[in-house]
């Protein structure tokens, strides 16, 4: 019995992951789970870069909110992404859910559950970014009825942690229409923001 | 909240802001001549802009928290003197209390700008809850506080190392550069002794912890320190629960390296954890320090946890056969998947140590027949809720007399036949060993004996019992036979039609796939599979076939089934059907689902196609590239009746054989047992199998193409898009 010569759960082509995400999609555990043993690294890789200028021994393990992420990925039972495009926006639509909602329930006084050291950490990153997480995702809300190319690029840029370039491949559209459109829809969330702080 | 004409505000504002700032108003007047309104709330944004500040949604400014420089500087009665480590949350100090002349750890959190109001509490009830706590084996707390921004607490400071590093000493051997090892290694006496005290003082310990309504839930072997004299002390509290606190209902603790975490732990959904996931997790440090492995590996520790959730470890001695078996048990027993079947207190678990230590019986014992049997009824739910006349069970009750030894190292299985008016008839059975990976049969049958055939040793393994009726015709009931478990096959003997009616013949060869071929590895490829003649369905089983095993057996329905029992769905494909749904049907009609091979056999053609056609006619050939759709489960049917033929139809892309749709159309389970790949080998799932063939949806856009689509699927699993043909040895 040869071994493998290489991992099926690391598809080299497009149409291979397609081929995967096709599975995933149809409920398939082995290839739900084989997306997020392809993906995790990645997603690790977003939430370190966030911590990566804290000192050494701060350094926090973000694996903690990705499991967090995963897990309700897999929970909420909406394994309908249809491309790789679509299962990033999910990803990334996840882990915006997850620090919403330990900030809401920051707010209301509801006990956050303690032990999630790191996502509170990341929240405190997210803060600092957005000026208010909350506020932010209605405006992030908002932004998608009206200008939904450019909520797409927020939601893989700053909660899926990729870059313009990986965007525009995601996308099929030029890193320079993706940047132009990252600008504009930069300056109305902070229009939305405000407006709904002003409120 | 749509703002209709905001597509076209956002593509201006893109533009205007490539520009430089200066040219940017001329540009926004030029362009929006005839619309003030867009005029004005462009210049607005604008403005916007220029206010908003640079790092709004900038990932790369965020702030480093300040150095603590701790080190030299006084906490309370104690002069810092060095680092010892530090964790995610905070550095451990090693400081001297001056009047005392004595050495103490301090554990320091420095709030900073990346510090929580959570991880500041957390902290504390850190020191809190260990004040709480007296016991030999957990590390006294002497005094915490706080300096401005310094949280701290003190504690003894334990000479020694922690068990992970005992770990890796162990593991690295004889090394030249081996970390010396506290306890006995492996090949030295009082090795598992050794072992099983250590896990005994922690158990003691977090006994006690539990008795004071503090459950640690963070139990690792860095968590657990050896002195130098080889007793151990928990430490680190960090993430315990104080029942006080908050009770015992709340999960989703994704705190941690996952290795140590509970099933419930890593199910995060609704089971409570309580100590007994201390239990566990201790057991599973007990379990690497027999085997100096952990019980579940994966490439991330997402794929770790989903193990955690849903495998069995395997036996600590099949991977340090010095183990003694009591050990043995003692580990299987506190990591049972679910916690009621754990030891039911920490302090149970140390008593069955220091039984075992004082080399007395324990009280654990082995994974018996019956709890297997429960463990396999749990897991066969729905094929045992099925049909009357098919199936599968296992005797429950008359194991506890059985020699326990024995009963371990084999598989046991009852077969009985029996006719349509119930009556059971004699016949002879004999099986065969089936390989997991290819699915083929390897080595001699072996003869089991006469029917009604009464609990038959076998080696554990996936095996065909092949069943001769009294008027010579061979029926299959292929089944996963489990060591120390006896499984009944109960068949019936099919009415007296011709099996073969509607079947092609496919003739025998070697199959032999490259890898070279698919874009992704198989669990076929690169193997010489001898695939012997078979008949096979030459159409996929119809909902008029499957209607009338349901009404003949009593089989439970495919959910939706209402809708498509209808003359007019009669020829078409079934659907929902689950591989355990499928099995029974096979079974009824006196058949057996393919293996992967047979069907890729057939499906690729003798040139090695990919397709039973040429690649370049499949638009013609094949009911396939139909758009993918999400669709919600309640609308399926409404795409399947849209997308689905007839199983007669698409002649003109027949196998070479004459079997159709085998690309397409409807998706088909084999009864090839799902291996998942593994570094260096492939890993059996015996509850998955592998579908085969893709449905309508399957695409042309080069991959699919390259192969036939197979994966594993749940036995439970069944979808709108997944069906089934039969096959039968042609020497049957």
């Amino acid at each position: 019995m040869q071994p493998p010569p290489s991992q099926p759960s690391q598809p080299e082509s497009p149409e291979a992951l397609e081929s995967l995400l096709e599975r995933a999609r149809r409920g398939e555990r082995e290839a739900i789970d084989c997306l997020y043993s392809l993906h995790y690294p990645e997603l690790r890789a977003i939430a370190r870069r966030f911590m990566r200028r804290q000192r050494p021994h701060h350094t926090l393990r973000p694996t903690a909110l990705l499991n967090e992420a995963c897990l309700r990925l897999l929970r909420s039972g909406s394994n309908t992404w249809t491309d790789e495009r679509h299962f990033l926006r999910a990803a990334a639509a996840t882990m915006r859910h997850v620090l919403v909602d330990y900030q809401r329930r920051n707010l209301t006084g509801e006990r956050v559950p303690e032990e999630r050291v790191e996502v509170d950490r990341l929240l405190v990153v997210y803060q600092e970014i957005t000026g208010d997480v909350l506020a932010m995702n209605i405006a992030f809300e908002r932004l998608r009825g009206s200008f939904p190319r450019g909520a797409e690029i927020v939601e893989l840029h700053v909660f899926g942690g990729h870059e313009f370039a990986e965007i525009a491949a995601l996308t099929g559209r030029s890193e320079r229409q993706v940047f132009r459109d990252w600008k504009s829809a930069r300056v109305l969330l902070r229009d939305y923001m405000e407006r709904e702080r002003a409120q | 909240m749509s703002e209709p004409n905001s597509e076209k505000l956002a593509d201006l504002l893109g533009r205007a802001l490539d520009l430089p700032p200066g040219d940017r108003e001329a540009y926004v007047e030029r362009m929006c001549a005839d619309d003030p309104a867009m005029r004005a709330e462009l210049l607005r944004l604008l403005t916007l802009h220029s206010n908003t500040p640079d790092d709004f949604l900038s990932l790369d400014k965020t702030r480093e928290p300040e150095d603590a420089g701790l080190v030299g500087a006084q906490l309370g009665k104690f002069q810092i003197l060095r680092e010892l480590g530090h964790g995610g949350v905070g550095a451990v100090y090693l400081a001297r209390q001056p009047g005392l002349e004595r050495d103490v750890a301090i554990k320091v959190l420095v709030e900073g700008p990346g510090t929580s109001a959570t991880q500041i509490e957390r902290f504390h009830r850190e020191s809190r809850a260990t004040a709480k706590l007296t016991h030999p084996s957990i590390v006294p707390v002497y005094d915490d506080g706080q300096v401005g921004p310094v949280h701290w607490f003190a504690m003894e400071y334990i000479e020694g190392q922690d068990l992970q590093v005992e770990i890796d000493a162990h593991r690295k051997g004889q090394a030249p550069n081996a970390r010396a090892a506290i306890l006995p290694r492996r090949e030295e006496t009082g090795h598992f002794v050794a072992i099983a005290r250590v896990c005994a003082e922690i158990a003691e310990a977090l006994h006690h912890a539990h008795s004071k309504g503090v459950v640690h839930r963070d139990v690792k072997p860095g968590n657990i320190l050896l002195r130098p004299n080889g007793h151990a002390l928990i430490v680190d509290f960090g993430i315990s629960r104080d029942r006080a606190d908050i009770g015992l209902t709340k999960t989703g603790d994704t705190q941690g390296t996952p290795h140590y975490m509970s099933p419930e732990q890593a199910r995060a959904v609704s089971d409570p954890v309580d100590h007994r996931t201390d239990v566990y997790s201790l057991g599973v440090v007990l379990y690497e320090l027999l085997t100096l492995h952990t019980p579940f590996r994966g490439r991330t520790e997402f794929e770790v946890i989903l193990q955690i959730r849903d495998r069995e470890p395997v036996p600590p001695r099949r991977l340090n056969p010095k183990t003694p078996r009591d050990l043995e048990t003692i580990c299987l027993k506190a990591m049972a998947k679910r916690a009621a079947a754990r030891y039911r207190t920490a302090e149970a678990f140390a008593r069955d140590l220091r039984l075992f230590l004082g080399h007395e019986a324990i009280e654990a014992r082995p994974p018996g027949i019956g709890d297997r049997a429960a463990h396999w009824v749990r897991r066969h739910r729905v094929a045992l809720g099925a049909s009357m006349l098919l199936v599968v069970g296992l005797f429950v009750g008359r194991v506890v007399t059985e020699a326990q030894a024995h009963a371990r190292a084999q598989a046991r299985v009852s077969v009985e036949l029996r006719d349509a008016a119930g009556g059971v008839v004699r016949g002879t059975a004999h099986a065969q060993r089936l390989d997991l990976r290819s699915g083929m049969p390897t080595g001699e049958r072996v003869y089991l004996g006469s029917l009604p055939l009464r609990d038959a040793g076998l080696e554990p393994g996936y095996y065909r019992v092949l069943v001769t009726a009294p008027d010579g015709r061979v029926l299959t009931y292929t089944r996963d036979l489990r060591a120390g478990r006896l499984e009944l096959v109960r068949g019936a003997v099919p009415p007296p039609t011709d099996r073969t009616a509607g079947m092609v013949q496919v003739p025998g060869g070697e199959l032999y796939v490259s890898d070279l071929e698919a874009g992704q590895l198989s669990q076929i490829d690169r193997l010489r599979i001898p695939v012997a003649t078979f008949w096979l369905d030459a159409y996929e089983v119809t909902n008029r076939q499957y209607g009338e095993f349901l009404r003949a057996t009593g089989h439970p329905a495919p959910t939706h089934w209402d809708e498509l029992r209808f003359p007019e769905h009669d020829n078409l494909p079934v659907v929902r059907v689950g591989w355990t749904d499928a099995r029974a049907y096979a079974e009824w009609v006196g058949k057996r689902l393919p293996t992967l091979a047979e069907l890729t056999w057939e499906g690729r053609g003798r040139e090695a196609r990919r397709l039973p056609f040429p690649d370049e006619l499949v638009a013609t050939h094949a009911n396939s590239s139909h758009p993918r759709v999400v669709t919600p489960s309640n609308e399926a049917t409404a795409v399947y009746l849209s997308r689905v033929e007839p199983v007669d139809s698409r002649a003109i892309g027949r196998s070479s054989n004459g079997a159709h749709h085998l690309f397409g159309n409807v998706a088909e389970w084999t009864e090839s047992v799902f291996c998942h790949p593994l570094e260096g080998g492939w890993d059996p799932r015996p509850a998955q199998r592998l579908a085969f063939g893709f449905a309508w949806d399957a695409t042309t856009n080069g991959h699919d193409l390259r192969y036939f689509s197979h994966f594993g699927l749940d036995s439970q699993y069944a979808n709108h898009k997944t069906g089934f043909r039969l096959a039968l040895d042609a020497a049957h």
